[in-house]
């Protein structure tokens, strides 16, 4: 089973790609998706989706399935095969 | 000012009818109360500028302010602005900018500059500490921003900092901006009141430094806030790497990138205008910048590689202007973004209301509402990026069409009719940024209750659109818009940068605003004391433009198109903010403001207990 995650700004230079394919298990939840792309794509990758401080996902919006949900809210939210998850980053101001 | 420290404690006052200079002590009790910066400057705006005089006028002053925070190691302390009575929205204006000429302000003894009278020559002033001199501008008018600020730091040194206005500013276009370096204080016209004082340039240096309160707990703490933000993934990695420029692909995605003057949300160009692709794909990165003290440098410099526009460089363009010259104005080409923004920064324009207005104009074209004729034989389609280089041109000399574009949308629909006034899309006169109103419902409210109309630096989007605050609940979002005012009314009064409110906090006043101000300037606050001063400042500014007979609930509303036409596709599809929808969040808004649910005003009673009773006889007459 796969997911397939957008990637946006630095996270897409990093993996060298807009989308990736990520392989999941049955009960893999978001967080567990995260942790992935962590595992594959290293240290800087990890500086890029976490507070380095406290150590926890930074808040953002994404879409799952093109419906948009905090982040911080859904890491436990159980993916399925096919889901498509796009990791919207934010910078303040603007 | 005798108790703290912080502050210069002295206002430069600048008379340009007689040209008198003098130095102004300020109060103990005006810096609790006010703070400094956009409290000082509403203060003295509010005492010294009567109602209902010509924004253009003799009358109108500029107040140049910095905050405590200005000339301290505080991340996001190189900013100032600029307050003063708009042209544009006859309203209160407040607008701010980065770049070094505030720490310089701060540094040469002052907290702030008054601007009065008038020249009846082009003049220009120089700053350098206690030594103010007016010169003769006229070898520098009617040069670009850019090249005048040039000219003079050659005549009298680099180390000084600028601010200057171009030919709109001299024109008195009310959208004309200052620009200081290629910093805008983009919005309200600032530029206009400047040139109505045949004021073209302000130089600035200065020697002293900024003593603080408690100097090792202020580095310290400024260390630690620079490891707050070196560690997060927007402060510490987004933003240094694109700045604001990675917004439109990612706004887009969400369905809230305002497109083809709002008729659309979702731009099929979005991703060509965004920083991660003309600036990794096409290469046009060329470094970046940064304001005074801030360890962010967000400020992304672009150039064009090649083609028509090659060797066009600026600095952004910033979201709001990808947006403004961008999907605004359907144009997915990056090029005549970019020289678009180089345009609007020597001609001293608002990108945005130049932007939102040539959208407005577009939208009528497309309609038949303005023809060939009246655009002088433009084709001013949606995307046509050439009709939006020849019209900023052409506001900016206020020729042609330009002539009623220069108003902005507001005053260019009343004068073009034939129901255009349904689709300018302004708050109170002022054109509306790229943060969406309907996707975003805590900041359709903030632009309504803004005191400078169409402004995202009143109400935020950043809570909502990080999902910290859940954007698909209406209910609570009024208060909650209160408390984000609180935030950036505090910020605008120690003058704090909003790349940095991820580190000081979303909205409310937090232990780190309590924290900094006392380490600064050695008040002893509570954080009560600080929500007060910040509703002081915001009444008083409301106050000003009830005043003025332009404020009150009827005031308090969003475009038509926003309260009736639904967002049509994308993951926002469906959204809107009806009338009801407003009225609910105003009602909750006014409660926890302690303003009248009818007028909105505020109460005589919130105006007591903010210690304003000095303008209850003005918003009260009748009684």
């Amino acid at each position: 089973m796969f997911v397939y995650v957008k990637l946006y700004g630095g996270m897409s230079r990093l993996a060298k790609k807009d989308i990736v394919p990520i392989e999941i298990e049955k009960g893999y939840t978001l967080r567990d998706v995260l942790l992935k792309i962590i595992d594959i794509y290293g240290e800087e990758m990890k500086r890029e989706l976490v507070d380095m401080r406290s150590n926890e996902f930074s808040p953002a919006l994404i879409l799952i399935n093109n419906k948009s949900m905090p982040l911080t809210t859904n890491l436990d939210r159980k993916m399925s095969d096919g889901d498509k998850i796009a990791l919207i980053s934010f910078c303040a101001g603007g | 000012m005798k108790k703290y420290y912080g502050y210069a404690g002295k206002i430069l006052r600048v008379n340009l009818t007689d040209k008198k200079i003098t130095k102004e002590i300020i109060s103990d009790e005006t810096a609790r109360k006010y703070i400094g910066g956009n409290g000082f400057g509403v203060k003295y705006l509010y005492d010294e500028v009567p109602a209902k005089i010509d924004p253009l006028g003799v009358e109108n002053k500029l107040f140049i302010m910095t905050g405590p925070t200005e000339g301290t190691t505080v991340p996001g302390a190189g900013r100032a602005c600029v307050i003063t009575k708009s042209p544009l929205n006859n309203r209160f204006i407040d607008s701010y900018f980065g770049g070094h000429f505030g720490g310089e302000v701060k540094f040469a003894g002052y907290d702030g500059i008054i601007i009065e009278g008038k020249s009846t020559m082009p003049v220009y002033l120089i700053i350098n500490d206690d030594d103010v001199k007016i010169e003769d501008a006229s070898s520098i008018w009617g040069m670009t921003t850019i090249d005048a600020q040039k000219e003079v730091k050659k005549e009298i040194g680099e180390e000084y900092a600028t601010l200057a206005i171009g030919i709109a500013g001299e024109n008195l276009v009310p959208m004309a901006c200052i620009i200081s370096g290629v910093n805008a204080a983009g919005r309200g016209g600032t530029g206009a009141v400047m040139g109505s004082k045949n004021l073209k340039l302000i130089a600035v240096k200065g020697t002293n430094g900024v003593k603080v309160a408690d100097i090792e707990g202020l580095n310290a703490y400024s260390l630690d806030v620079i490891a707050r933000m070196k560690a997060s993934p927007g402060m510490g990695r987004n933003l240094p790497a694109y700045g604001t420029t990675g917004s439109p692909k990612t706004n887009n995605d969400l369905g809230i990138f305002g497109t083809r003057n709002w008729q659309q949300e979702q731009f099929e160009d979005a991703g060509i205008i965004s920083g991660p692709y003309f600036k990794d794909k096409l290469g046009y990165g060329d470094g970046s910048n940064t304001c005074l003290a801030c360890p962010i440098a967000c400020s992304q410099i672009t150039k064009v590689k090649s083609g028509k526009f090659k060797d066009a460089i600026t600095i952004g363009p910033e979201y709001e202007t990808l947006f403004s010259l961008g999907s605004i104005c359907g144009n997915g080409n990056i090029d005549y973004i970019v020289k678009g923004d180089q345009f609007c920064d020597e001609l001293g324009l608002d990108t945005i209301s130049a932007g939102v207005t040539i959208a407005f104009a577009m939208e009528c074209f497309e309609k038949g509402i303005l023809t060939l004729d009246d655009t002088e034989g433009i084709d001013l389609r949606f995307g046509n990026g050439d009709a939006i280089i020849t019209l900023l041109e052409k506001i900016a000399k206020r020729e042609g069409l330009g002539k009623i574009l220069a108003y902005g949308t507001r005053k260019a629909s009343e004068i073009i009719g034939k129901g255009s006034e349904d689709f300018a899309i302004h708050v109170k006169g002022l054109e509306v940024p790229a943060h969406s109103s309907r996707g975003l419902p805590g900041m359709a409210i903030g632009y309504a209750t803004s005191n400078r109309g169409g402004s995202h630096q009143d109400g935020r989007a950043t809570a909502e659109r990080t999902g910290k605050i859940d954007r698909d609940v209406i209910v609570g979002k009024g208060k909650y818009n209160v408390e984000v005012q609180r935030m950036t009314t505090y910020c605008d009064c120690m003058i704090l940068c909003r790349m940095t409110e991820n580190a000081y906090g979303l909205w409310g006043i937090t232990e780190d605003h309590i924290n900094m101000l006392k380490l600064i300037t050695g008040m002893d606050v509570t954080e009560e004391e600080l929500v007060d001063a910040a509703d002081r400042v915001y009444a008083l500014e409301r106050a000003f433009n009830i005043r003025e007979g332009i404020e009150s609930r009827e005031t308090d509303v969003l475009p038509k198109r926003f309260m009736e036409e639904p967002i049509p596709e994308g993951p926002s599809k469906g959204k809107v903010i009806t009338r009801e929808i407003l009225d609910l969040l105003l009602d909750e808004y006014y409660e926890e403001r302690g303003w009248d649910k009818v007028t909105g005003y505020p109460t005589k009673e919130t105006l007591e207990r903010l210690n304003l009773e000095y303008v209850i006889n003005d918003l009260y007459k009748e009684n």
